[in-house]
This record gives C-alpha cells, sequence and structure tokens, in this order.
C-alpha cells in the first residue's frame, strides 16, 4: 500500500468534511425544495465534528505523506480559526439563501471543499502542496462569489476575481517552479538546507523566486498592489461569503506564507523583512486611505480588511516569535470582529444583497439598542480601542515591531490605527449622532444572524478583556 | 513595601461599583427616567462614600504604594493587574469619586432624552477614569486610558450642541493620535527595561528605576509627551479643548475639565519625571515656557470670548498652565502646587461649568451680551457665581490661591525670573473673569427675557454647596490634603534628581543640574 493508516490519521478533519460534503451532495438530489436547510444542518455538523477532531488531536505533531502533511499546534490553530468562520458563516447563510432563493446544496458543499484546501494550506512544509491547495480553494471562492448568479455585479466581481487570481498564481507556480530548479525540491526544510550554503547568485535567484511566490500569496491575503480584488469581491459576494472570505482563507494563507518565510526563507531573512516591510506600510496606508472615502459598508469592511492585513504582515516582518504568535492571535480576534460587522451588513441588507450603505445605519443605535451596542463594539474593535480584542491583537503585532527595533514600523502602523478611527467611528456617528432615519429601512430579522451579532461581540469583549489564555494558546503554536 | 491597610480590594471595588451600577441601569426599562436617575445618582454617591476610608487611612509617612491589590493577568508576558495609590494619585481618585455624582445631578433636567444611554455613559466613564488614576501597570493604565475616550466620545456627540460631530471627532482622534505614540513607547519600554535589567516588567513603579541611556531616554520622553501633553492640554495642543468643552453638555464638560485634562498632568507625573529624568531636566525649560504661553495665551483668548464656556474652557487652558508650570519647576512645594492646582481646578472650573449649565437651563444661551444685571434676579446664584469666581483667579482664603501661590512660589525658587513673570499672568484672570461677572450680574437687567429667572433650586444647591465647602477648606487649612501628598513628592523629586547609570560623559552637566528641595513647615 502506499500510504498507511497513520497518514490518514493527519487528516482526520479534513476527511470528515469531505464526506460531509458528499453526503450534502447525494442528498440533496433527493430534499424538496423547502426542506434545502437540512443541506446546512449537514454542513455545520460537518464543521463541529471536524473541529472536535482537531481539538482532540491539537497537541499532536506528526508529517504524513512523505512529509508532504504535517499536523502540528500551528495548523490546527489555523484550523481552529477557519472551522469557527465556517461554523458562523454557514448559520448566517440559513436565512439569507431562503431570502435570496438561492438555497441549494452545492453552495454548502463548495464551501466544505475550500475549507478542506484551507486546512490543507495550512498543514503542509510543500510548495507544490500549497500551491494545490490554493488553486483548490480559489475555485471554491470564485463559485461562492458569483454564487448569486443572476445578479450582475456578483458574476462580475466572480469574474474579476477569477482573471486576476489566475494571473497571480502564474507567478506563484512560476516562483515554485525557480525554487525547484535552484534546489530540486519543493520541501521548504530542503529550500532552507540548500539556501544555506547557497552562493550570492543562487541567493539573488532565490529572492526574485520569493517575490513570485509571494504574489501568489499577496493575492490571498489582499496586500498591497494585489489587494484590487478585494473590494468588489466583498461587496458583491453574498454577504455571509464575504464574511468567510475575509477570514478564512487569509488565515490558511498567513500560515502558509509564514511557514515559507520563517522556515523555507529563514537563511534570506535580511531581505525578504525589507521587502515585506514596504509591502506591509503600503498596504495598511493604502487599506485606510481608501477605506476613508467609502458610503458602503460592505466596501468598507473590504478596505478595511486590506488595512488589517497590512497590521499582520507586520508581525511577520517582525520575524520573531513574538510577531509570528501575534499573526495568530490577530486571526482569531479577527474573526470574531470583522464576522460580526459583516453580520450586521447582513442584518440591513435587503433582498437581492443591496441596501448595505452605511447611511442606512442612520439612528441605528436607537431602533436596535443591542446590535447598535454590538456594532458599537466591533467599530471599536476593528479600530483598536481598549477593552476590545483588536487592541490585544495590534498590541502585540506592534510591540513584536518594537521587540525587533523596528520602531518606524510599529510608528507607521499605530498612526494607520489613527487614521482609521476616523472612518470606523464614523459609522458610530451614523448610528447614534445624525438623528433619526427619515424614511422606514426594513431590516434582515433572522434570529441566527441576530445570535451571531451578539455572540461575537460579547466574545470580541471577553477575548480583550481576558486575552491570556487565547494569547498563550496562539503563541505556544508558532513551533518553527 | 506594598501595603494594603484595609485588606480589602477597595479601589477595585469603588472602580468597578460604577460598572456593575452600568449593567443594573441596563435592565430598568427606558421610560423609568426618574428612576434611573435615581439608581445611578445612588451607585455614584455610594461610590463616593466607599471610597472616604482611602483618606483616612491613608498613611502619609510613606511613598510605597497603598491600598495595592496584585493579580496576574496576561501571563505570557507578564502583564498584571496591579493597582494601588500613592499620595499624587490619592486626590485625584476622591476627586473624581467626588465630581462624578454631583455632575450627573446636574443633568436631571438638562437631559431628557435617552436617559438611560446618558446614565450608563457616566457610570462606564467612572470606571474608565478611576481605573488611570489607580492603574500602576503600564498596560492596564494604557487600556482605562484608552476605554474613558468612548465614554466621552458618546457624551460629546450624542447630546452635545449644534457642532457635535465635529467637536466630538476632534477631541477623539486628537487624543487618540497622541495615545498610540504612547502605546509605542510603552512597548519600546517593555524591552529595553529587559534589555537593561535582563526582566520583563510592566510594572510602573519597577520601570521607575529604570536605566535608561540619555539618547533612548529622549525618543521615549518625546513619546509620552505628546500624549500627556495633547490631553492636559497645553499650547499649542489645546485646539481641541474650547470645541469639546462648548459642545458637550454640561455634565460631559465639567469631567471633562475636572477629570479627564487631570489625566495628563497625572501622567507627567507617574510616567515623564520618575522614569526619564535626565530628560526632565533636559526638557524642563522647554516645557516651562510652553507653560507660560499657555497661562498667558488661555488668559487672552479668554478675555474676548462672548460665550461664557467658551471663557471657562480657555481658562482651564490657562490653570493647566501654572499645574504644569509649577511640576517642572522641580521644587518640592512647585509639584505640591502643581498637585494642589489640578485639584483646585477641578474644584474651580468644575463648579463654574455647573453654574453656566444652571442658566444656560434656563435660558438656552450662553452669551454674555444676553444677560446682564442677574445679581439682583437671583442672588443666590450670583453669590455662587462669585465665589468660584473668586477661587478661579486665586484670590486668598479661596482653594486658587492656595494652589497658584505654591506653584509660583516654587517657579521662584528654581528660577526668580519665572515667578516674576509668571505672577502678572494673575492680573489677567482676574480681567477676564471680573469683566465677564460684571457684564452678567451687575448693571440694570436690559434684556426683559431674563425678567422672571428662577434662583437656584435645592438639587442645584446640592450639588454646589459641597463645592463651596472645598474651596473653603483648601483655601483656609491646606495641609490637611498637603500633609498627605508630602513624603510621595519628596520621593517623586529623589527619583527626579537621581543621576542614571548609563549617561554619556557629555550630558554629564545636564543630569547634574542642582535642585532645589524645600522643606515646607
Amino acid at each position: 500500500m502506499l500510504y498507511s493508516t497513520h497518514d490518514l490519521v493527519a487528516i482526520i478533519p479534513e476527511l470528515i468534511l469531505t464526506g460531509f460534503a458528499f453526503a450534502i451532495l447525494l442528498i440533496d438530489l433527493w430534499l424538496p425544495k423547502r426542506a434545502k436547510t437540512i443541506n446546512g444542518l449537514l454542513a455545520l455538523f460537518g464543521v463541529v465534528f471536524s473541529f472536535a477532531s482537531v481539538l482532540t488531536m491539537y497537541n499532536t505533531n506528526m508529517t504524513a505523506f512523505n512529509h508532504m502533511i504535517v499536523m502540528d499546534r500551528a495548523s490546527n490553530f489555523a484550523s481552529i480559526v477557519m472551522l469557527l468562520t465556517a461554523f458562523v458563516a454557514i448559520v448566517m447563510s440559513f436565512d439569507f439563501l431562503k431570502r435570496e432563493d438561492y438555497n441549494f446544496g452545492e453552495y454548502y458543499e463548495v464551501l466544505l471543499f475550500s475549507i478542506v484546501a484551507m486546512e490543507i494550506l495550512a498543514s503542509t512544509y510543500s510548495l507544490i502542496v500549497m500551491f494545490i491547495a490554493v488553486e483548490t480553494l480559489s475555485i471554491g471562492m470564485y463559485i461562492l462569489t458569483g454564487f448569486l448568479r443572476n445578479k450582475d455585479e456578483s458574476v462580475e466581481g466572480a469574474m474579476k476575481y477569477f482573471i486576476l487570481g489566475s494571473f497571480a498564481s502564474t507567478f506563484l507556480v512560476l516562483g515554485i517552479g525557480m525554487f525547484y530548479g535552484l534546489f530540486g525540491s519543493t520541501d521548504l526544510n530542503v529550500i532552507r538546507a540548500g539556501l544555506t550554503h547557497a552562493s550570492s547568485f543562487y541567493k539573488w535567484i532565490a529572492i526574485l523566486a520569493f517575490i513570485f511566490v509571494f504574489v501568489g500569496f499577496g493575492f490571498k491575503i489582499a496586500a498591497f498592489p494585489f489587494h484590487s480584488w478585494t473590494p468588489d469581491v466583498y461587496a458583491s459576494a453574498p454577504t455571509p461569503m464575504s464574511a468567510f472570505m475575509s477570514v478564512a482563507p487569509k488565515a490558511a494563507a498567513f500560515l502558509a506564507l509564514l511557514r515559507f518565510v520563517a522556515v523555507g526563507m529563514g537563511p534570506i531573512e535580511a531581505n525578504w523583512t525589507k521587502i515585506l516591510w514596504i509591502i506591509a506600510v503600503a498596504t495598511m496606508t493604502f487599506g485606510n486611505m481608501v477605506a476613508l472615502w467609502q458610503k458602503d459598508l460592505k466596501r468598507l469592511l473590504g478596505y478595511s480588511s486590506i488595512a488589517h492585513a497590512g497590521y499582520m504582515l507586520v508581525g511577520i516582518v517582525a520575524a520573531n516569535e513574538l510577531g509570528y504568535g501575534a499573526v495568530m492571535f490577530y486571526l482569531f480576534a479577527y474573526l470574531f470582529m470583522n464576522l460580526g460587522a459583516f453580520a450586521v451588513a447582513e442584518f440591513i441588507s435587503q433582498k437581492e444583497d443591496r441596501g448595505t450603505e452605511i447611511e442606512n445605519l442612520r439612528g441605528f443605535g436607537y431602533k436596535y439598542p443591542l446590535i447598535g451596542a454590538a456594532m458599537l463594539v466591533f467599530m471599536f474593535c476593528l479600530a483598536g480601542v481598549p477593552p476590545t480584542a483588536g487592541f490585544v491583537g495590534k498590541y502585540y503585532l506592534f510591540s513584536a515591531a518594537v521587540k525587533s527595533h523596528l520602531y518606524w514600523l510599529a510608528i507607521i502602523g499605530v498612526i494607520n490605527s489613527a487614521i482609521s478611527a476616523y472612518f470606523y467611528l464614523n459609522i458610530v456617528v451614523v448610528m447614534y449622532m445624525k438623528g433619526e432615519q427619515e424614511r422606514e429601512v426594513k431590516v434582515f430579522n433572522s434570529i441566527p444572524v441576530k445570535a451571531v451579532i451578539l455572540i461575537t461581540a460579547i466574545c470580541v469583549l471577553y477575548i480583550g478583556i481576558f486575552p491570556s489564555s487565547f494569547l498563550s494558546a496562539a503563541l505556544n503554536s508558532i513551533i518553527f | 513595601m506594598d501595603m494594603n491597610q484595609l485588606h480589602f480590594p477597595i479601589l477595585s471595588v469603588i472602580t468597578f461599583l460604577p460598572l456593575v451600577g452600568a449593567f443594573v441601569v441596563a435592565l430598568i426599562n427606558e421610560e423609568h427616567e426618574n428612576l434611573i436617575r435615581y439608581v445611578t445618582f445612588g451607585f455614584l454617591a455610594l461610590d463616593f462614600i466607599i471610597s472616604i476610608p482611602l483618606f483616612f487611612y491613608f498613611d502619609p509617612a510613606t511613598y510605597h504604594m497603598q491600598f495595592v491589590e496584585r493579580v496576574p493577568w496576561i501571563k505570557s508576558l507578564g502583564f498584571q493587574y496591579y493597582v494601588g495609590v500613592d499620595g499624587i494619585s490619592l486626590f485625584l481618585v476622591l476627586l473624581t469619586t467626588f465630581l462624578t455624582p454631583l455632575a450627573q445631578l446636574s443633568t436631571w433636567k438638562a437631559i431628557n432624552k435617552k436617559v438611560k444611554l446618558f446614565n450608563i455613559t457616566i457610570l462606564l466613564m467612572q470606571t474608565g477614569m478611576l481605573g488611570v488614576f489607580i492603574s500602576l501597570d503600564m498596560f492596564l493604565f494604557y487600556v482605562f486610558w484608552e476605554v474613558q475616550l468612548i465614554p466621552m466620545y458618546m457624551m460629546i456627540g450624542i447630546w452635545g450642541g449644534p457642532n457635535r460631530v465635529f467637536a466630538t471627532m476632534k477631541f477623539f482622534l486628537y487624543t487618540f493620535a497622541g495615545s498610540v505614540m504612547m502605546m509605542v513607547a510603552i512597548m519600546a519600554l517593555y524591552f529595553l527595561h529587559h534589555k537593561f535589567t535582563g526582566t520583563y516588567t510592566s510594572d510602573i513603579v519597577k520601570l521607575m528605576q529604570s536605566p535608561l541611556p540619555y539618547h533612548l531616554q529622549m525618543w521615549l520622553f518625546l513619546a509620552f509627551f505628546i500624549a500627556f501633553a495633547i490631553k492636559v492640554p497645553m499650547w499649542p495642543f489645546h485646539t481641541w479643548l474650547p470645541w469639546a468643552h462648548v459642545e458637550a453638555p454640561t455634565a460631559g464638560s465639567v469631567l471633562l475639565a475636572g477629570i479627564l485634562l487631570k489625566m495628563g498632568t497625572y501622567g507627567f507625573l507617574r510616567f515623564n519625571l520618575p522614569m526619564f529624568p535626565d530628560m526632565t531636566h533636559a526638557f524642563a525649560l522647554l516645557i516651562i515656557i510652553l507653560a507660560i504661553i499657555g497661562i498667558f495665551y488661555g488668559a487672552f483668548v479668554a478675555m474676548v470670548q462672548p460665550d461664557i464656556k467658551k471663557l471657562v474652557a480657555y481658562s482651564s487652558v490657562s490653570h493647566l498652565g501654572y499645574s504644569m508650570l509649577g511640576m517642572f519647576a522641580l521644587t518640592q512645594v512647585g509639584v505640591e502646587g502643581s498637585i494642589m492646582q489640578m485639584i483646585n481646578h477641578g474644584i474651580s472650573t468644575g463648579a463654574l461649568f455647573l453654574l453656566v449649565g444652571i442658566v444656560y437651563e434656563r435660558r438656552h444661551t450662553r452669551l454674555i451680551s444676553e444677560y446682564g444685571g442677574l445679581a439682583s434676579l437671583t442672588p443666590a446664584y450670583a453669590a455662587f457665581f462669585m465665589i468660584f469666581t473668586l477661587s478661579s483667579i486665586a484670590v486668598p482664603g479661596t482653594n486658587g490661591f492656595i494652589g497658584e501661590f505654591m506653584v509660583l512660589l516654587g517657579a521662584f525658587l528654581d528660577k526668580h525670573i519665572l515667578g516674576i513673570l509668571v505672577a502678572f499672568g494673575g492680573i489677567f484672570s482676574a480681567t477676564y473673569m471680573l469683566t465677564m461677572y460684571k457684564r452678567v450680574f451687575f448693571n440694570k437687567v436690559t434684556n426683559p427675557k431674563n425678567l422672571g429667572l428662577p434662583d437656584m433650586n435645592i438639587r442645584e444647591w446640592l450639588y454646589l454647596a459641597p463645592l463651596l465647602v472645598f474651596v473653603f477648606w483648601i483655601g483656609i487649612y491646606p495641609n490637611t490634603f498637603l500633609s498627605k501628598m508630602r513624603v510621595s513628592v519628596e520621593h517623586l523629586l529623589k527619583q527626579v534628581n537621581r543621576t542614571t547609570v548609563v549617561t554619556p560623559a557629555k550630558n554629564e552637566q545636564i543630569s547634574m543640574v542642582k535642585t532645589v528641595v524645600v522643606k515646607k513647615g
């Protein structure tokens, strides 16, 4: 036998998801239209079981399939982030798909497959496996972006995403090819060993290859200048999917990037930190500057997610354990604040997934006191004001930079925080300080969505006030 | 070293009781507005009563932190929930617990929409403000420092005047931009302390002994300086203040002037002076110059204000200039005077804002020209206003005199010319305050709208009378207060005058600047 059962243990979480995805595919055929929600429940169960398996195996450290797949605390931590995101996104989708009359099983099935790809992306040291995982998850994301296929914007967004994504992938595969040409392997450990003794000419080629590979990852995490798909896709995709896309693929891509730079590119650290320094600064500054002018909540969150990717890159540029741990922690914190904010966007959205203009939030804080208060918490959290998870996350990211003596990076980071406070607080202004809404705005009165908003708000505050155990988990997950 | 003589977490109780109150108020139905007001006031009054033992059990013979509580918080980085007070923060804590219930009492009529949200906001603000003054862990300090921005932001933005959105955004962004610089400095201090001593700590008391080299002290000092100077606010960082004050509701102005601004001056005493002694000496003159500019600038601008509230707001810039001057004179009497000035400003300016609120509530205007001859219509009101005006311009017998005199004496002992120069500032403050008083209260009643203006009611008496007591108590027998801060201030100055270990030779003359320490009898 080519693979032993031992190998399969390492991919149990993925196998569970795959199993449920196939189950949905089959069961969907017999389900009458009004019972399609069962698909969603099945997907939810799949996520829960996968989550449980990740938790039980949290501390295992094993490699499988000839070192192609690893399962370690880092991959498990990222899996937890992705599965929580998926859970919330599925809960947000129940009533949404009913409202839009798009209640098809394929939605959940594609979602589950894409999570499988993300988990694989997060648990490998092999560039070629990373490439396959990136491609697989991207296909899922393209489909889900254009899922409302009668809505022009949605299809346009999907097309844009697809074309730009394919373009970025070619760079990724080119970079991987160059590494293979240089060192005869796509395994990051081998590349590292090769780089350690490489001549300076090889090193320069490796830097070029690094840039190509980074284009691929940069596209996934929406780093400047590979960000341009983000606002369109976030604004046009079904809201639960925008929420999902803003967190889960990023978590996977960030961990893959971490493995790539920390393990594979260790010997040329001095070079890549300089490149990423510039990219981090450009990403956060660009995201925040453009977000200042946005009128639509989903689009604003799209630009803000670019800025947040910039903050997380700060942790990578710091190139120390605190920084890497801070990136993981930030992903965890970001999951709650961003999903919450997107859930509010869904709450105010109208049929055909429209009506998410910020102006529609006028007087929102008084009409819906609890949900308004939750949105207030999300906005302060995204701006990085205590006592929220966003503050703690930013504090560690920037203090990692300070630890590596990157004072300017930290200062640019905090100035960006201050700039971003303007547009996040502007939403609070609209909600509380601009008087009542003149015309009646109908909201999407879905109980699961409301539950998501309130629970994520509580989580954001809880993590902000008692971050200790989450932070330890994030710091301990970094073992490379 | 640390002690908690009560064996009871008194500081946590007074800090988080208002938070509990906020939850309780949140549960009350919005329609029971009076019940909400009573419950909120009850919590704030209870908070004050619980804080009184702090004063009586405080041991004035030691500079160590008292009523200390220490619980590990974020273990992987060694951050703690570490709180305590010394002779410097004690009175700021008491000022907060004292002033907030009075401010809340002033809103019973003035705030009549979104009453529930307002009272929740004021309770949350109380927790944030107290947290700043009791924190002895710099991460904890920073958390509270930022947290209290949110309720103030909401208070100005929701219950403020016509330009409230601009004012509150300016307030928030200005302060936030300053504080994030401090955040970087806090991070840097954490790692640099480790570099020079081998231990990671965010314990403020330990960091005060941090042996930092000269050039690093400078950057850290500047970062903290920006954050605190914006908060004080020192000239030229004051531009947010008039906006915030004019647009804020009365209670917001009272708390802003009375307590929030003190966070800036307190920050200097807690961070800049003890942690960066070399830089304190190096920058002292510059800061003194800025403080003096502030004193005169505030007074001159106040002179031409047509709006009473704006006048009082600019007078704050001037008064806190005194506080900064006394502090950076770096003499015992100067620093003590600086702390007295903080307390006095809280009392007098707080009272003046309350008084402005009283007429605004009745007439909905704050323009000086709309009034005139009020003394004959509302005698009790005029009397209160007179006393607080005198206190504000530091007439002997009132609290203002003690603070200003000590500051001037401290400055005089530092450099004679400073004391002499600034003594003239008093003339200007008398000019703008008394002119305003004359135009509002004396002469004949020219505006018919003022006829039939009712005098102060019982509730208004209730919240102004306690302030009056302190005007005279501090004015006549300040030793009650000074005796409790003496040892802490002595210790602070000892820290400021220590020579740090790693000092390059060329800078020696700066760190060796001699300082006169005056023993007050």
